[in-house]
């Protein structure tokens, strides 16, 4: 077989241009694949807005709720007869026993060895309340007020000054 | 000893390593860009491929030089990488390994044979060899099927070439559009002696879209009201339901409110997607109170959901219930079920796989279900219109592959099995597309990428068997016998040419 001649100058400009072109394309597409797969995007649901979940150091939040609030939540998961509370949400544990009372919940401090995911349980701390609503796997699962739906790996919840177990209070699963 | 091909023509044989290299990767790059963005790139994707194997210095080169038109074209399914990388790997090595085959059999068989009927084989060759690694690709436990038909499915100036796939299945309309790009080749490349077989090609090209665009499938006769309940959800939204309830009272009001919708809507066929609800509904009172027909609902609802058996084995369900009562007196009447035949490997590990592929009864009709990937494969759709199937319904959760171009590409595989069957379809996606599709391939309106709504339309029951139901894939044993027969003859050309030379040297 004949060996092959070195083709002309211009044809070696076209070749570099089509290597120039391809990997222009490689490029461009690696780049829309990322865009594409990665990208944090909100789906619009009949009911609510839905954001891209995302990791923080606390948790992974599986459902980003920027607007959630602690007491409106308690209300509408587990007193949902009762009158809806306030906008502004206690600044104590006085205020917040205050609050469950008057949504008729059973408070107590929550004093077991271990947790099995219900009661609910309200956890104020130095990093702010949240609420233990079940586990996942062993994982607690919490509600953070202006973070949304988070997932704790197990051992790793923030310390808590009060511990109070909502004794009774269930919300239905679906 | 090894017989040079007779390729003469225009385009050289001795090209050096590079251009070829370069010819090959172009190849790649314009498949994998018509699987995912421009399907009619399909018809021409394949002539650098052929400018880079015609004259190829050996076997292990043609073969290297198709396999990485094969990789290439793979790794552009990136849709796939959301469950994990790995698969897109295993999917382009996949890939690449049929078109490794292409490359070794146009290297042993390509302009070998010589004479008239050679250069008749020489136009063919690439067509015959494309529709056996197509071929390749949609069969075995492990088979990843990505067709030319599905590429061009949805575009309306191709539709009289698809008009083929209820005679020759999506593998004969595959074969025609690979034959576009050898008749590209011939006559802008080689012309010479190759020029009249490949006119004659081009001719046969036109014929069979003019036969098409003069006798389109017939759209069957029986109307149905149908209805495609889109929930529109993410998959973050399911795993969120998992650890959250009030996120599961929201899957299901969701599918509540629209399910419903679509009932007071008159359908007669309500089709959720792919597990649609994913909790224990078919167990469950209440559920089945807010989710199933009430008793005065005339429709049939197709439920996607997951369910166990007494022995705990977990099954991907499509479950038709009709109004009235279970034997327990639980609201909805069971009408029948379709458990996944064809499981994800990996991923769908945790389920078992249903027995067979059969229609259900329901008096909308017989009904024809796939769940998701099934639809990719030719054999589900043809074995349950086989068996019955008035109607297809295509069952689908395609949240995973996000707003990749995946999503449209198994649409529009779902186009073929609608044309090689002759049944309307009606495909329903969780986040999408949902869209109902007839016997020509046509799309009669479509819900898009995570938007929550009820597809509603009017499809048409058909009870007859194309030629493809009923002969299956006598296509492909055809182009078998005339890439063997292809085969035979230049291998006999080259025993033919050694006896020659040895004589002549002694």
């Amino acid at each position: 077989m004949p060996t092959g001649d070195k083709p002309p100058r211009s044809g070696r400009l076209g070749w570099t241009l089509l290597w120039a072109l391809m990997i222009a394309w490689v490029i461009g597409l690696t780049v829309r694949a990322h865009g594409e797969l990665a990208a944090e995007y909100t789906v619009e649901g009949l009911f609510r807005s839905y954001h891209s979940p995302y990791e923080t150091a606390l948790g992974a939040v599986v459902d980003p709720r920027p607007a959630l609030a602690l007491p409106a939540e308690i209300q509408r998961r587990y007193a949902p007869d009762a009158p809806a509370p306030g906008d502004a949400p206690p600044t104590d544990a006085a205020g917040w026993t205050a609050l469950l009372d008057g949504l008729g919940l059973n408070a107590r401090p929550f004093t077991a060895d271990r947790w099995t995911g219900a009661p609910p349980r309200l956890r104020l701390g130095p990093d702010g309340p949240l609420l233990l609503i079940g586990l996942f796997g062993v994982d607690p699962v919490a509600l953070v007020p202006g973070v949304g739906v988070v997932r704790i790996p197990e051992g790793a919840l923030p310390p808590a000054t009060v511990d109070l177990a909502l004794v009774g209070a269930r919300e239905p699963p679906w | 000893m090894v017989v040079a091909p007779a390729h003469h023509g225009r385009w050289p044989t001795t090209l050096t390593a590079g251009p070829r290299w370069a010819l090959a990767v172009l190849a790649g790059l314009l498949n994998g860009a018509g699987f995912i963005l421009l399907g009619p790139l399909a018809l021409v994707a394949n002539v650098p491929l052929l400018c880079a194997l015609w004259g190829a210095r050996s076997a292990t080169q043609a073969a290297l030089l198709g396999g990485i038109v094969g990789v290439l074209g793979g790794a552009h399914i990136y849709g796939i990488l959301n469950y994990g990388w790995w698969i897109l790997v295993a999917f382009s090595l996949y890939t690449g390994s049929q078109m490794v085959i292409y490359g070794l059999l146009m290297r042993l068989v390509w302009g070998r044979i010589g004479g008239g009927i050679g250069r008749v084989f020489d136009v063919a060759l690439p067509a015959l060899v494309w529709t056996l690694t197509e071929w390749i690709r949609s069969v075995g436990p492990l088979s990843m099927p990505a067709s030319y038909a599905g590429n061009i499915a949805d575009v309306a100036l191709l539709r009289p070439w698809l008009a083929l796939a209820p005679h020759t299945g999506g593998l004969g309309v595959s074969t025609v559009i690979a034959l576009v790009g050898s008749v590209i080749f011939h006559l802008g490349f080689v012309r010479g002696a190759h020029t009249r077989p490949a006119l004659g090609a081009a001719a046969l090209i036109a014929a069979v879209g003019a036969f098409g665009a003069l006798a389109p499938p017939d759209l069957g006769a029986r109307p149905l009201t149908v209805a495609g309940v889109q929930g529109g959800l993410a998959n973050p939204q399911y795993q969120a339901a998992q650890a959250d309830p009030a996120a599961m009272r929201d899957v299901v009001a969701t599918y509540e409110t629209l399910t419903r919708q679509a009932f007071d809507g008159g359908a007669d066929l309500v089709v959720w997607p792919e597990t649609a609800v994913r909790a224990p509904v078919l167990e469950t009172r209440s559920l089945r109170a807010r989710l199933f027909p009430r008793p005065d609902d005339a429709g049939t609802l197709i439920a996607g959901l997951i369910a166990r058996d007494r022995d705990g084995r977990g099954y991907n369900l499509a479950v038709a219930i009709g109004p009235g009562e279970d034997p327990d007196g639980k609201p909805g009447r069971e009408l029948g079920r379709q458990a996944k035949v064809r499981l994800v490997p990996g991923v769908e590990a945790h389920f078992t796989a249903g027995p067979a592929w059969r229609p259900i009864a329901t008096p909308a009709g017989r009904v024809g279900v796939l769940i998701c990937l099934e639809s990719v494969y030719p054999i589900g759709a043809r074995t349950l219109v086989a068996h019955g199937a008035e109607l297809l319904v295509v069952m689908s959760n395609d949240a995973g592959f996000g707003r990749s171009p995946i999503t449209d590409h198994m649409t529009r595989r779902a186009i073929v099995r609608a044309v090689e069957t002759g049944r309307w379809l009606l495909r329903v996606g969780q986040a999408g597309i949902t869209t109902l599709i007839d016997p020509r391939g046509r799309s009669h309106g479509a819900l898009g990428l995570f938007v929550p709504g009820v597809l509603d339309g009017e499809a048409r029951l058909r009870d007859d068997a194309t030629l493809y139901v009923r002969w299956g894939e006598w296509w492909m044993a055809l182009c078998g016998v005339l890439l063997a027969l292809a085969a035979a003859l230049a291998a006999a050309r080259a025993r033919r040419s050694r006896r020659v030379s040895v004589r002549s040297t002694t």
